[in-house]
């Protein structure tokens, strides 16, 4: 029972609401960390804790596609296949996984250690193809890494099964020079990235005749008179 | 509120502010198709079949005036997309239009998107023919669809979501007006939606899953087939059903029902509309609990002891031998030598043709309407005394009115007046809970108080000081007697004292006093737990309503919740050992009930004549007397434990074969017609009544023996303290000693001439109570709402003046001496009601499922005390006897309580009981 395994985090969770009911998520991700996926019996012990009718909570779990109501893998493969990371190699990023794990999207391997899903932008286009680990981010994630990545993660197995698949705790990686995964340090606190303002490209000179060759050697983009 | 002008399709007309467009279109004449809104509950936008074009007066920014045209009319804006009616209150001066292209459009457009996933099974599907769907289809649907057949979704079905409510997820279009009128109306938020888009459905997760008793309810308002009743679902088509006019008799609200017969058959229950008695809503009890009337075990024949053994008879051979056996006993013994029990279900017709037989022919008092179980309390007469006064309406009350509710379960016992009850609150009255121990309604309440167990007395007295030191005595003006032991008794303990004694501190006595003394109306309801506690806490009630200033006010008063569907009307007819009809008392009670068995074991009473009940199922003592009985005389629906006792059985009609009036907790009068002929032989219990009484009669004549009072009641006068009675004529009686009645009509009159209080209560009248307007429909307009048919052609009933109302009696406020228990036993036992017990009624119907098994409910602190957990044996030992059932561990029991349901066969309560209330002992059987 949660609370007699959790009972102060529990407690520090229901302190940081007015009202008991507003606790209902966080609860429920401790319950999917305690459990690994959120069943019948978890979602009534959360109810009971917060005094709502089972059935409401059920509704919580329900709506949300981050709480898992079936049995999930230690690790929870989501792989983007919006827009840009599709231009940047996610189908083929997703064959390579199902390939690896000989499974299809959302099962689960054998050894239950990976499921794999499809989920939309995960709003780190800039680093397509991504995908996330029980919610921590995996960048550049091309197909050729797949191999390095699930070692990886295989490696970090009873750390995943410590953290839980809620992502509570989520961090963020890349592939360092070696080709294996690097966790990245988070900005903590956040700080809103500054962004430098691209300079305008320079005034196009009068139009000159160009001299003859300077075009082709010079390699600098050529700013187009039209 | 102000009234707000709006114009709607061109007709210009004012509803009051804060009207929805809807609502205000249908007020104009004007039909605005819907799905999710229901006017009962609160509007959520949720399916967009009500788009309308909408308008409001341009205003000036700078005066915020209306800017006015060249003919001086205010120029209209007209907003820029079309908006939902349903979430849209009127503004002055708005503009709707509900026939523009674009509505239109949008009508087709919502309609052919909801049915891309409809699976159009309509040939198979339950609501097919008072369907919404169907009919809005009809009338604004797109004849054609542009999606393909093939591309519709299709899921498994149907999905019980409980035993009674099945859901085909395919056909349901996800308006959400189930999951809210569990939700916002029964308060049993239960329903909810799983998933989203295209895989949201309607899930229960309660325990058992749709735990509510007022589930039927969301397959009425469904406005498609998707919610259906297992006890229904393909038993017959909708246009087969023919609608009849029928009172629930199965608890003391007295819903209206419609029992829908295919020929003869009993297809279904559905609600009938009645604005003061149950709305359009009726518990599952009702709709479910009515299949008694088709089980293949009802009597059919007369039957009467030969050799020892029941055999089939002719009525004639049996109305003969009762007569003639009757007659016997009353020559050799006297006419107090025989008593009558009569159940409190039965209509003001039985009952009262059955206490005519007994006082006027047989001349007998020991008449009874319980079983003589040490667990029955004193018989409530308050609750007419004070009872609501004329005109009382519960559906109008709403702000300005306290209304405490006091050591009852309503949900149990009433379940109907949770609806009622939170319907007033929702309207803005002030609901006061107090209750030894928690129960649902607590979450509706606004006061919920919460006194110690068996301090009711001290409670009440607490909040009679507490009301009388903020409004004095001033406001007591009705006939009364008392007032200055009251205050003595009030003033001889502090408030503080009092408060102590019953665990309510004294602020919130205060403040509860304060609510009561607001008020413009007060109702006081109580339950089998108040009155468990004895008839001083009842009289404290009385004594409350009256220092309060609301005693025989209209919408002000007390209801009892009495177990019995006619429990008034059975007290009103003077089914009691103690008063004859009217509440006048007798000068010398007789034997009731309570006594019966004794003086039946001591030959003081020889033939026992019951009508409707069971005391032999339940009471060793019952069983025991009547089989030592010299003759026993049983009319009811069933081969009950009694009748196998009887010498004859007399098979009675059920509520679906005959007519009647029934006299509900508020004391109003509704009548119920005859849904079909009788099953079998059987008759209605006054003319089996009437048969006896005619021989009788007949007999007395032929051999000039005793006499026949040929002559209205004795004591003519009426109820208690009164003065030159009006009401009661001396009517003209034939030789035949006044049994002629040709139909329950004939009786319904008599009761009128002759009962105080009935004066006018007759057929014609309650028929031209006339329909009743609150929901006030359009012809046809209940296909947009519902589908399903309210329609009330039966009147609203009549609701009789209280006694104290019509100045025939008078309010004794001295208060109750108040029996010392010497009994320190730790536990106190009470009988708990429950809506789904043993009643043998409830017989066929898939509620029996519903019925728990026989348990102790403790409190967990004793439990833990004595080691105890559920499911273990407990035996509970009192002065009277011993009694062993699993226990229940209850977390929100009081300590010290220990309650037991109130009917379950087997369960043996008599064994313990010393009365209604009983101290035991427990201890834990180790086997
Ligand atoms: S089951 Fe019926 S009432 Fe409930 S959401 Fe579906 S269509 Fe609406
Ligand atoms: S509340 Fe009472 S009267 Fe109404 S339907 Fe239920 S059992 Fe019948
Ligand atoms: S499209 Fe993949 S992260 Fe935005
Ligand atoms: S949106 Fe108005 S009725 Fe559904």
């Amino acid at each position: 029972m949660l609370l007699d395994t959790h009972a102060s985090e529990i407690e520090t969770i229901l302190g940081r609401y007015a009202s008991r009911r507003s606790a209902v998520l966080p609860l429920l991700y401790l319950a999917q960390d305690t459990y690994g996926h959120l069943n019948d019996a978890a979602i009534r012990e959360v109810a009971a804790i917060l005094d709502l009718p089972a059935t409401d909570v059920f509704e919580v779990v329900g709506f949300y596609t981050l709480f898992y109501n079936r049995p999930v893998g230690t690790w929870v493969l989501q792989v983007c296949d919006d827009v840009p990371c599709c231009y940047l190699g996610a189908e083929e990023l997703v064959a390579a996984l199902k390939q690896s794990l000989g499974i299809q999207e959302e099962q689960t391997t054998p050894d239950g250690m990976f499921t794999l899903q499809r989920v939309k932008c995960l709003a780190a286009c800039d680093r397509a193809p991504v995908l996330q680990a029980n919610l921590d981010y995996v960048y550049d994630v091309t197909a050729e890494r797949v191999e390095a990545l699930l070692t990886h993660l295989r490696e970090r197995a009873a750390e995943a099964r410590k953290r839980g698949v809620s992502g509570r705790f989520a961090e963020d990686y890349a592939f360092g020079a070696d080709g294996r995964p690097l966790r990245l340090e988070r900005e903590a606190p956040y700080t809103p990235r500054v962004f430098t303002p691209v300079p305008p490209p320079p005034e196009p000179a009068p139009m000159a005749p160009p001299e003859a060759g300077t075009e082709a050697e010079s390699g600098e983009r050529r700013v187009s008179p039209l | 509120m102000p009234d707000v002008t709006v114009t709607i399709d061109g007709v210009t007309i004012q509803v009051p502010s804060g009207t929805n467009v809807v609502d205000a279109a249908r007020m104009a004449g004007v039909a605005v198709p819907v799905f999710c809104y229901h006017p009962r509950m609160q509007p959520v936008g949720m399916c967009r079949m009500c788009l309308v074009q909408i308008g409001t007066p341009r205003l000036d920014p700078a005066t915020r005036q209306p800017v006015l045209d060249d003919a001086g009319r205010p120029v209209i804006q007209m907003m820029p997309k079309l908006q939902t009616g349903c979430t849209t209150p009127v503004s002055e001066g708005m503009v709707v239009n509900t026939v523009a292209d674009e509505v239109k459009f949008a009508q087709r457009g919502v309609l052919e998107f909801l049915l891309t996933s409809h699976p159009l099974d309509c040939p198979v599907c339950d609501k097919g023919g008072e369907c919404p769907l169907q009919n809005l289809t009809m009338q604004w649907g797109p004849g054609m669809s542009r999606f393909d057949y093939n591309d519709k979704v299709h899921f498994e079905k149907p999905v019980p979501l409980g035993d009674l409510i099945y859901l085909d997820r395919e056909r349901c279009i996800l308006c959400s007006r189930c999951v809210r009128f569990q939700d916002e109306l029964a308060d049993d938020p239960v329903l909810g939606f799983d998933n989203r888009g295209r895989n949201w459905m309607i899930i229960s997760k309660s325990d058992p899953p749709f735990d509510s008793k007022f589930s039927g309810n969301t397959t009425d308002i469904c406005p498609v087939g998707a919610l259906t009743s297992s006890d229904f679902r393909f038993r017959a088509r909708v246009w087969e059903l023919d609608s009849r006019p029928v009172v629930c008799t199965l608890c003391p609200v007295g819903c209206n029902l419609s029992l829908d017969m295919r020929y003869n058959q009993l297809m279904r229950v559905m609600p009938r509309e009645n604005g003061a008695v149950n709305d359009i809503w009726i518990c599952d009890k009702g709709r479910y609990g009515h299949r008694f009337v088709d089980h293949e075990s009802r009597l059919t024949t007369p039957m009467l002891r030969r050799d020892g053994q029941l055999v089939p008879a002719s009525w004639d051979e049996a109305l003969a031998l009762v007569a003639e056996k009757l007659a016997a006993v009353r020559q050799a013994h006297g006419g107090s030598a025989i008593a009558g029990l009569a159940a409190p279900r039965l209509s003001n017709e039985d009952l009262y043709a059955f206490q005519k037989l007994f006082r006027e022919v047989l001349e007998s008092n020991n008449l009874d309407q319980r079983i003589g179980a040490p667990g029955e309390p004193a018989l409530d007469d308050l609750g007419a005394l004070l009872g609501p006064g004329t005109g009382s309406d519960l559906a109008q009350l709403g702000a300005g009115t306290t209304v405490l509710v006091l050591g009852a379960d309503p949900e149990e016992e009433a379940p109907l007046y949770v609806l009622r009850l939170r319907a007033m609150a929702r309207r803005g009255a002030r609901l006061l809970v107090a209750n030894l121990r928690p129960t649902k309604l607590d979450r509706s309440a606004s006061t919920r108080l919460r006194y110690r167990a068996g301090a009711e007395l001290a409670f009440l007295r607490g909040l009679l000081r507490a009301l009388s030191d903020e409004v004095g005595t001033d406001r007591l003006t009705v006939k009364s007697s008392g007032l200055d032991q009251l205050r003595r008794a009030l003033f001889a303990t502090s408030l503080d004292d009092t408060a102590a004694a019953c665990g309510v501190s004294a602020a919130d006595l205060k403040a509860a006093a304060a609510t009561i003394a607001s008020a413009e109306h007060l109702l006081i309801f109580y339950g089998a737990e108040a009155r468990s506690a004895g008839p001083a806490v009842v009289e404290t009630l009385g004594a409350l309503l009256a220092l309060a200033g609301k005693a025989g006010q209209s919408n002000s008063g007390l209801i009892a919740l009495l177990p019995g569907g006619n429990s008034r009307g059975a007290l009103d007819m003077g089914v009691r050992p103690d008063a004859r009809p009217g509440y006048a008392p007798l000068a010398q009670p007789t034997i009731g009930a309570r006594d019966l068995w004794n003086a039946v074991q001591g030959g003081r009473v020889r033939a026992v004549w019951v009508a409707g009940l069971d005391p032999a199922a339940s009471l060793p003592a019952a069983r025991a007397a009547l089989d030592a009985a010299e003759f026993v005389v049983v009319q009811d629906l069933f081969l009950t434990e009694t009748a196998r006792l009887a010498d004859v059985v007399l098979p009675a009609a059920s509520v679906a074969e005959r007519d009647g009036t029934y006299t509900n907790a508020e004391r109003r009068v509704q009548r119920s017609r005859q849904a079909r002929p009788p099953i079998g032989e059987s008759r209605p219990d006054w003319q089996i009544v009437q048969g006896v009484a005619q021989r009788l009669v007949q007999a007395w004549v032929a051999t000039g023996a005793p006499a026949v009072p040929a002559k209205g009641p004795k004591d003519g006068k009426g109820a208690r303290g009164a003065r030159g009675g009006v009401e009661v004529g001396a009517v003209a009686v034939a030789e035949n000693g006044g049994w002629d009645y040709l139909t329950a009509a004939d009786v319904a009159a008599e009761i009128a001439e002759r009962v105080p209080g009935y004066a006018g209560v007759t057929y014609p009248a309650l028929a031209a109570t006339g329909k009743p307007g609150s929901w006030g429909r359009q012809v046809n307009e209940a296909i947009y709402y519902d589908g399903t048919n309210y329609e009330n052609t039966e009147g609203v009933g009549i609701k009789l003046p209280s006694l104290i109302e019509s100045g025939r009696a008078s309010l004794n406020l001295a208060p109750l001496p108040v029996p010392a228990t010497a009994d320190d036993r730790p536990l106190l036992l009470i009988a708990q009601p429950l809506a789904y017990d043993g009643d043998p009624l409830l017989r066929g119907s898939r509620l029996e499922a519903h019925v728990p098994e026989p348990y102790v409910a403790l409190s967990r602190a004793d439990a833990e005390r004595q080691n105890i957990r559920p499911g273990d044996i407990v035996r509970l030992a009192s002065s009277a006897g011993e009694l062993a059932l699993p226990a229940r561990v209850v977390d929100d029991l009081p300590q010290g309580v220990a309650l037991v349901p109130a009917n379950l066969a087997g369960v043996g309560l008599a064994t313990v009981q010393t009365g209604p209330r009983t101290r035991v002992s427990l201890v834990k059987v180790v086997v």
